[in-house]
């Protein structure tokens, strides 16, 4: 299996350049020239060309979003992650006590008005802690995220675009860090680091990027092949605009869905971390680690290891929900086993049938459409 | 197929060779010293001069050079020697061993009630589809995806010890103190696995042996047996591998959590110790658990569908 893996990318990428770049006067620089007759730079001017093909799909992608919102548990995890990232955002106000003031007085004090999540063993108001915790928890694990897909993207685009000696030693290398359980390798990875928030982010970034590389690399072998790449290749695009401008933007509608579904899961490595005592120190309220800091009044405030645990379960669970309906809009094969209520709905709030272009749920035709909206964004 | 298993396994030893140099390199560069705390438990007092700390660093090994250090513990691999624990004095392979048996107990109760329980959900959801139960089994598996396993271990402690009183709330005190850390592991694999199970039952409800089998008159619960359930079982196992990654980390924080005294608990203990050969041995043995559990599920592809080749048609 792996001899066939490496034999599809055996590809002289020198060879094609260089029949690409030659004074014969074949298809290649025909396409070119006319390239040059339509004004201006020949590389950028062809490259708009074939951008504005993409474009004429973006249609069918604002559809599927709309359509996004019409699943019903879709739409129910889209309103909890934003309600959830609009109370960390407004934490510093919506917060009624300084969530690390403690107050020694007032230690386990029950649900009130004052306190609408009770205190906890020093005082400190619970819901004000939530609150500011919300802001580390979701913001480490988005860091994480965008860190985890930055790495593995661009280490799996070299890997797949430049082959050879590169991709030998970072694919071997995504082998050596899969063939360990992620937490565990970050429990090596964390006691290397160190305790501490930005050494935690790190450790997941680390961890997490090669399941990214991997994919990416596939996906950049396919797409490397397309015509589109190779009308690039001929009008002399370099080999790093090419795997910028054209192989790049079209990876990266599925790696964003996977990215998104990979964020609960990255919820839950931060806070179990932090949970084990590898995150942030004591007084900062981070979920995990007030859990963690719960565990010793287990008897005496069970409801102090409750809200932090419950608000970590519905921020995953939010993830999870609006996770399945992307998921469930680019797999062309689940809508045939939606069960029958939604289904039913879907049909009938869909707009009527595709007016232009292929059905919206063809994975090319949304990754055409996601590299036409991409490229020109960038522009 | 034997062929290509042993290849597998050729393969996989560079992978297995690069592993260890990491966990090594990691291991020891970690903040800390060891020989340092070495020397502090044997004085039995907060301050070790520097005398003791030498003389600790030679009786650990720590003061020759990083290579000889990673040699002599790689030749200790091959030879079945994983060296001596920093903090017990006793060899690492003694330590595991006493260890190895809570593990075992636990990750096999785990795994046996993923099967009695995720394989029947999975079934029942199937031939409930379009019926309200197979919504409720819906959201049962997504809660059951989505709740943390260190939460979920204190809902139940709160729930079933300290309110009921009904389990132990932790250690290791016969069959009772199995169910709650049985059950965190198992939750989440039990949820991913049956809406595996349903999936993949749904899609082979549609092909011609199915309606085949029915019309011959075989009930509903026959045809998903003898029919549908190894015809369905392939992406089911391709997510045993996941599976068993999801039991090696379920371990280690369920471990931690109910104070069960095994292999999981341990790593633990051995990285705030700084323990270096047990951490060493501990995270080297799960990446051979996990390599050797993804050659098995391959090898099952071959046994439960005959139409896969595994070798190249040469």
């Amino acid at each position: 299996m792996r001899s066939t893996a490496f034999s599809t990318r055996a590809y002289d990428w020198s060879q094609r350049r260089e029949r690409a770049g030659g004074e014969r006067p074949d298809k290649h620089s025909a396409l070119r020239s006319g390239a040059t007759a339509a004004g201006g730079d020949p590389v950028s001017t062809s490259e708009a060309v074939l951008r504005q093909a993409g474009d004429a799909f973006v249609p069918v992608r604002r559809r599927a979003f709309r359509r996004l919102l019409k699943d019903r548990t879709a739409a129910v995890g889209l309103i909890i992650v934003l309600l959830v990232v609009l109370a960390a955002l407004l934490a510093p106000w919506l917060a009624t006590h300084d969530p690390v003031e403690t107050n020694f007085s007032d230690r386990f004090s029950p649900v009130s008005r004052k306190h609408p999540m009770g205190t906890d063993n020093l005082g400190r108001d619970v819901f004000s802690r939530i609150l500011h915790g919300a802001r580390l928890s979701l913001g480490m694990a988005l860091s994480a995220t965008i860190g985890i897909t930055v790495l593995g993207v661009l280490l799996g685009l070299v890997a797949g675009m430049y082959g050879r000696f590169a991709e030998t030693v970072i694919m071997r290398a995504v082998d050596v860090l899969l063939a360990l359980p992620t937490l565990i390798l970050a429990l090596v990875v964390v006691g290397l680091l160190g305790q501490g928030l930005r050494n935690l982010i790190i450790t997941i970034i680390l961890v997490g990027w090669p399941r990214y590389a991997r994919l990416v690399r596939g996906m950049s072998l396919k797409i490397r092949e397309q015509d589109f790449v190779e009308a690039a290749r001929a009008v002399g695009a370099t080999r790093p605009r090419i795997m910028f401008r054209h192989v790049a933007p079209n990876l990266l509608g599925p790696i964003v869905v996977f990215s998104t579904l990979d964020l609960g899961s990255v919820l839950l490595s931060v806070s179990g971390l932090s949970f084990l005592g590898f995150g942030v120190g004591p007084p900062t309220p981070e979920w995990g680690a007030m859990l963690a800091e719960a565990r010793p009044f287990l008897d005496r405030a069970p409801q102090l290891l409750f809200w932090p645990g419950a608000a970590i379960t519905l921020m995953v669970l939010a993830f999870n929900l609006a996770g399945d309906g992307l998921r469930d809009l680019l797999d062309p094969r689940t809508v045939e086993s939606t069960p029958g209520w939604e289904r039913r709905l879907r049909k009938r709030r869909r707009p009527p049938a595709h007016p232009t272009g292929p059905a919206p749920a063809d994975i090319e035709v949304l990754r055409t459409a996601a590299r036409g909206v991409a490229g020109a964004g960038t522009s | 197929m034997a062929r290509y298993l042993a290849r597998r396994l050729l393969v996989a030893i560079p992978t297995l060779l690069a592993l260890s140099f990491l966990i090594f390199l990691l291991v020891t560069n970690a903040p800390g010293d060891p020989a340092e705390e070495y020397a502090q438990r044997r004085s039995g007092s907060q301050q070790a001069t520097a005398q003791d700390i030498e003389n600790a660093q030679v009786e650990l090994g720590l003061d020759r050079p990083f290579f000889v250090q990673y040699g002599t513990w790689l030749k200790g691999i091959v030879t079945g020697d994983l060296g001596e624990s920093f903090t017990k004095r006793s060899p690492v392979y003694d330590v595991m061993r006493d260890r190895l048996g809570p593990t075992l107990e636990l990750t096999s109760a785990s795994v046996l009630l993923i099967l009695i329980v995720g394989l029947p959900l999975g079934v029942m959801a199937a031939m409930f589809h379009r019926h309200w139960t197979d919504q409720i089994f819906r959201v049962i598996a997504l809660l059951g995806a989505s709740i943390p396993g260190f939460f979920l271990a204190y809902v139940l402690i709160i729930q079933l010890a300290t309110e009921l009183k009904l389990l132990p709330v932790a250690g290791r005190q016969g069959l009772a103190s199995l169910i709650m850390p049985s059950i965190v592991v198992a939750l989440g694999p039990i949820a991913v696995l049956s809406r595996l199970l349903r999936a993949s039952l749904l899609e082979v409800f549609t092909e011609d042996y199915i309606r085949t089998a029915k019309s011959k008159g075989l009930g509903s619960l026959g045809v998903v047996m003898r029919h549908g359930l190894r015809n369905a079982s392939i992406p089911v196992v391709t997510y045993a591998g996941t599976v068993l990654g999801a039991l090696l980390e379920g371990v280690v924080v369920t471990e931690f959590i109910f104070a069960w005294p095994g292999l999981g608990l341990l790593t633990l203990e051995a990285i705030s110790q700084r323990d270096y050969p047990v951490i060493q041995a501990a995270v080297l043995m799960s990446g051979v658990i996990y390599l050797v559990g993804s050659f098995a599920v391959d090898a099952l592809y071959g046994v439960l569908d005959p139409r896969i080749r595994l070798e190249p048609a040469a």
